[in-house]
């Protein structure tokens, strides 16, 4: 059951918050021209007193983009609901994440009323809110993050023509290198419409070896000064996306890295629609 | 312009392999070879760090390096280097590889001699720490000393997360204190020298700062709230040390939490410090 949160001295919408009963706040992303920006879609209903501060251009969409990796992190702002969010290529590392926002531009005051739509207990109250403040938030938008994008395919001479080996590499970001035989790579840099069942296969086959590395790697607890997996972002998204699964991880006894890839990504057979795992959100 | 890097499998097997056991031959086997320059390279050399590797050479400092001078690279030499690397974007410089080609290179070119690498932050010359480490039975000993090496040899990841490239590595941390410079003065129109001055002051401060900047929830993630905080230390008369950093993120943290801070406007977020923060963290 969702609370009104207490800690925000005004109204926020945002998932396990009450305060607007009937209010929906979404955002989809479709591709934009460039690989570096991307297009958002903010999306509110029912909540009269937000779109109110909206139109009244008291308050603005907004996305911050962060790349924690390079210190990179921008909030952009815009008056209309479609937004172009891009970021700069250069600071591009291991992860990407987008959060869309409705952020208020001025100081506003404001006595709630029964038709600003939000929850009884915020009727008659006068509230304060500053300009930045946060009035609705949206989940993370992750780009880059998934397991999927952790793998970096590599052309391998040393390799027999159709075979591959996963390694783990640190640099510039926890990510697995996945050395390919000639026609493997040849393959996987444009598998077609026909073929892509089997080139979500091959990925299947690099993710379960990824995960027995990690949990090689990152299954203590960094005893000793060493890195703990919870220090590391794209692991953190990793296993929030395991838990939201109900897939255990690393640091379970019984983590079975075939399993969870397989789980997670389902090998496609034929006559089965496979789903993509492009982007994940959460 | 596609620099050469080291090859990230093998020198991240070579990292993660020297950190596993402490005290084992391999790690003994390392200080020994570093003893020497010329008994390192050969080590190097025997790695298939440098496999499939193709890309332009990293321009290297002009001169030589004392121990000294390497170990915390004076501002002009930071500068100086800067100006060389000044076409690495972000995304390269978070490279471990990078760094760790960056400093072979130096050692090959006889810019620094490899036992520099096992010198630590309070001085110790790295030649004595190898010997001392080698000759006595402590295996924690050898350990430190082997994670010194690599730390400053591109960072340890493995062990210290990404701070590691930008805080332990003399030439990493260079780039990153000049791009942080440039950027601090780009929004402020702040002295370079003045900002470089705080920021090289002591490895503490540097830390906290990078820490902050590259975390998960980073509280100067955001380059406004960043160049405001740097400008204002560097123009105020405290004596500023690495327990501010960590109350004035903490406050700034706290204003974050309720809204996004990055909507203000520079001037505003100077004046947030200078009125909201410093009274609270510096006049207690």
């Amino acid at each position: 059951m969702a609370d009104i949160v207490s800690v925000f001295p005004f109204p926020v919408l945002e998932n396990g918050n009450a305060s607007f009963p009937k209010g929906v706040y979404k955002a989809g992303r479709e591709k934009a021209d460039g690989d570096h920006s991307v297009i958002i879609n903010h999306e509110l209903t029912g909540a009269p007193f937000l779109q109110e501060m909206l139109d009244s251009n008291k308050a603005v969409y907004a996305c911050l983009v962060a790349i924690p990796t390079t210190g990179y992190r921008r909030l952009l702002t815009s008056k209309s609901s479609q937004q172009e969010v891009p970021w700069d290529k250069g600071y591009m590392a291991d992860s990407l994440n987008i959060r869309p926002l409705i952020i208020a531009t001025e100081e506003i005051t404001h006595k709630l009323g029964d038709d600003d739509g939000v929850a009884k207990p915020w009727i008659g109250k006068t509230i304060a809110i500053l300009p930045g403040s946060r009035l609705a938030r949206g989940p993370y938008l992750r780009l880059k993050s998934s397991i999927v994008n952790m793998l970096t395919f590599r052309v391998d001479e040393n390799l027999r023509p159709d075979s591959m080996q996963v390694d783990l590499a640190t640099d510039g970001g926890l990510h697995f290198v996945v050395r390919m035989g000639n026609n493997l790579y040849r393959f996987t840099r444009n598998p077609d419409e026909n073929h892509k069942m089997l080139y979500n296969n091959i990925c299947v086959h690099a993710v379960s070896r990824g995960f027995e590395l990690i949990k090689r790697h990152y299954s203590g607890d960094g005893v000793d000064g060493d890195e703990s997996w919870e220090n590391i972002s794209v692991l953190q998204v990793l296993a929030d996306k395991l838990a939201s699964e109900g897939i255990s991880h690393w640091t379970d006894p019984d983590f079975d890295p075939v399993r969870a890839a397989t789980e997670l990504f389902p090998i496609g057979v034929p006559g089965h629609v496979v789903a993509d795992d492009e982007e994940e959100e959460g | 312009m596609a620099y050469a890097k080291l090859n990230d499998v093998a020198y991240t097997e070579l990292r993660t392999g020297l950190i596993e056991t402490k005290g084992s031959l391999l790690q003994t086997y390392l200080l020994k070879m570093t003893r020497e320059t010329g008994t390192f390279l050969e080590y190097m050399g025997m790695k298939p760090l440098l496999t499939g590797i193709k890309g332009d050479p990293i321009p290297l400092h002009e001169g030589k390096l004392t121990q000294d001078e390497y170990k915390h690279l004076p501002p002009t030499v930071e500068k100086e280097l800067y100006g060389k690397w000044d076409a690495f974007t972000p995304a390269l410089a978070c490279h471990t590889s990078l760094w760790g080609k960056a400093t072979l290179d130096h050692i090959r070119a006889g810019k620094i001699e490899s036992y520099y690498l096992a010198s630590n932050t309070r001085g110790e010359c790295g030649l004595k720490r190898i010997d001392k480490a080698l000759a006595g039975d402590n295996k924690k000993a050898i350990d430190d000393v082997v994670r010194t090496i690599l730390r400053q040899m591109g960072g340890l990841p493995e062990a210290r997360g990404i701070r590691s490239v930008y805080a332990d590595c003399p030439f990493a941390r260079a780039w990153w204190r000049v791009h942080i410079v440039n950027e601090v003065c780009d929004a402020t129109g702040d002295d370079a020298k003045k900002i470089h001055k705080l920021l090289n002051q002591s490895q503490t401060i540097w830390e906290r700062l990078i820490l902050l900047t590259v975390s998960r929830n980073s509280v100067l993630g955001d380059s406004n709230i960043r160049s405001a905080l740097i400008s204002e230390l560097a123009n105020s008369q405290y004596k500023i040390t690495g327990d501010h950093i960590t109350d004035l993120t903490r406050l700034i943290g706290r204003q974050q939490a309720l809204r996004e801070l990055g909507i203000l406007k520079i001037s505003e977020l100077k004046t947030m410090m200078q009125k909201d923060f410093f009274p609270r963290v510096f006049g207690k």
